[in-house]
């Protein structure tokens, strides 16, 4: 009871303090953009994890959550390239495996845990986002059957690659390219600054990324994949 | 970092800092406001890592310089109106204006950075989860699961390397392509064991009782006065600044003409020093300790 309460007076704190702070900060700061966006950010994610509170997650559900995101941090640590990280791959097929509210979830926790290692920044919140909406949209884009969620043959693994690599350049990589924009240019500049910037950010961050993702979903998909669902049918879990 | 006063203060006390410290930075575009964040920063960087701090610090330079040029180059004016020009590209121009604007942006990017580099050693995942603990329960144990599972999961996959070389895989000397497949192999057994892993830990939560009543966390950080104080005084400060921020004291516009507000009222003055003092709140305790210890060691 006592834990219901509480996230009560979280929902009503949203209401009555973040929503009007973002509306006096797009009035008032000179860095509105920014400010705001974080502030929308931080919104977006209290729905997710406030859901989550609201359910209060069986354990299984919780191990089976924080097992997927420990090994996508630790997968980073694992691969001998160093700039290799194949952490994407493992939220999209935890989006795609287990519901698109949990891929979110996902993503995001594995970006905060991330940079309990690589340190903490201003990108974290950024980071936090791109990585939730990448595991949000592979478990939607399963739902509308896009994505197979048995991959059977070649075609299976190679939609699932294109499928990857198109996130990672079109969604993720430019959510965090937006955080140089808004922390770069000034208001008058609009394009002359927004196409520099996203393109710097897609060639030197995005496009290798991107090719990581499909190289481990290509090597790792099927099998990875199949274990989530053995897991999943072998002790009936988080099956919707 | 057990001699530091400031990272011995309760975790809601450290975080309510930096939330502030960090967003006011990032508002108060005014060259001076921004100056006070950036020695403050500095200043407690190198109280908490001596000399290492040093080298963070001069890594900065570069990093400012380079922002610094590239900033109005991204946003080239269409008309100078009334700027001084320093040069123009492609029928637009670049003011001496645009060029302190970007010296502005990359300043206050700077700030963050090095109180971020603050935050990282002070806000330690367990003081982390234990403040967001009594508000998001599930979310906190889920975070902490996370935080222990992944050095475990690095030495898990040492032991997996170990045990491939054993029997002739993956060994030095491979090509990409080895050390690709050794890769795949490495994580997807990594996976398959930690997803067992999974399902003994979630039975043994629950037969433990986990769920079965209200879960208590393990938290080591108690409110003292103290900390009521140190929070007061952090509050009061921050709010005393955002107010003479909003009140326009803190503003500064370089383009197209340059305009830097004055603090000589009192409420801009009043602004100037609490923000000084918000600023200087970990260094003052810092420094503070250090002398005391000193003078109670020269008196032994």
């Amino acid at each position: 009871m006592k834990k219901l309460r509480s996230l009560r007076a979280l929902r009503w704190a949203i209401v009555l303090a973040v929503m009007p702070l973002t509306v006096y900060l797009c009035a008032v700061s000179e860095r509105k953009y920014y400010l705001s966006a974080l502030l929308v950010i931080a919104m977006t994610m209290a729905v997710f994890f406030l859901s989550f509170e609201r359910r209060a997650p069986q354990a299984r559900e919780l191990a089976l959550l924080a097992v997927v995101c420990a090994l996508a941090v630790a997968s980073r640590v694992v691969v001998p390239f160093p700039s290799f990280k194949p952490t994407m791959a493992f939220i999209l097929l935890a989006g795609m495996a287990f519901g698109a509210e949990r891929g979110f979830l996902c993503g995001a926790v594995t970006a905060l845990v991330s940079n309990f290692f690589f340190g903490q920044g201003p990108w974290t919140p950024w980071q936090m986002m791109g990585y939730g909406l990448g595991g949000l949209a592979a478990g939607l884009l399963c739902r509308a059957g896009l994505l197979k969620r048995h991959v059977r043959g070649w075609k299976d693994i190679a939609v699932l690659c294109m499928v990857g690599f198109l996130l990672i350049v079109v969604l993720v990589g430019p959510i965090l390219d937006t955080s140089t924009y808004l922390t770069v240019a000034i208001k008058s500049a609009g394009a002359t600054a927004a196409l520099p910037i996203y393109l710097t950010g897609f060639l030197t961050a995005n496009l290798p990324h991107a090719a990581a993702t499909a190289v481990t979903l290509a090597l790792l998909g099927r099998p990875l994949l199949k274990m989530l669902h053995r897991i999943q049918t072998k002790y009936g879990l988080l099956q919707d | 970092m057990g001699t530091d006063r400031f990272s011995r203060a309760h975790p809601a006390v450290s975080f309510s800092f930096f939330a502030a410290v960090i967003l006011l930075s990032v508002m108060l575009l005014h060259p001076v406001y921004l100056a006070l964040s950036l020695a403050g920063a500095a200043a407690y960087l190198l109280c908490l890592r001596g000399r290492k701090a040093f080298w963070q610090l001069a890594a900065m330079v570069p990093l400012f310089l380079a922002i610094t040029a590239v900033s109005p180059l991204l946003n080239p004016l269409k008309d100078a109106q009334g700027g001084h020009v320093l040069f123009s590209l492609f029928g637009r121009y670049i003011t001496w204006e645009l060029l302190a604007n970007g010296a502005m942006l990359s300043g206050m990017f700077i700030a963050m950075l090095l109180w971020f580099f603050c935050y990282n050693a002070i806000m330690t995942g367990d003081k982390f989860t234990a403040l967001f603990a009594p508000l998001l329960p599930s979310l906190s144990l889920l975070l902490v699961m996370v935080l222990r599972l992944v050095p475990a999961y690095g030495r898990k996959a040492q032991q997996i390397t170990t045990a491939r070389q054993c029997i002739g895989l993956g060994g030095s000397g491979g090509t990409k392509r080895d050390a690709l497949r050794g890769m795949s192999a490495n994580l997807a057994a990594l996976t398959a064991w930690a997803l067992e892993g999974a399902i003994v830990t979630a039975d043994s939560m629950r037969s433990r009782g986990y769920g079965a009543a209200k879960r208590t966390n393990f938290n080591p950080y108690r409110f003292t006065a103290a900390d009521g104080v140190l929070l007061a005084i952090l509050a009061a400060a921050a709010a005393v600044t955002l107010w003479a921020g909003t009140a326009g004291y803190a503003r500064a516009e370089f383009v197209p003409t340059l305009y830097i507000a004055g603090s000589d009222t009192p409420l801009g003055a009043a602004g100037l020093a609490a923000w000084t003092v918000l600023l200087l709140i970990p260094t003052i305790l810092h420094l503070w300790e250090d002398m005391t210890w000193r003078i109670l060691r020269s008196n032994i």
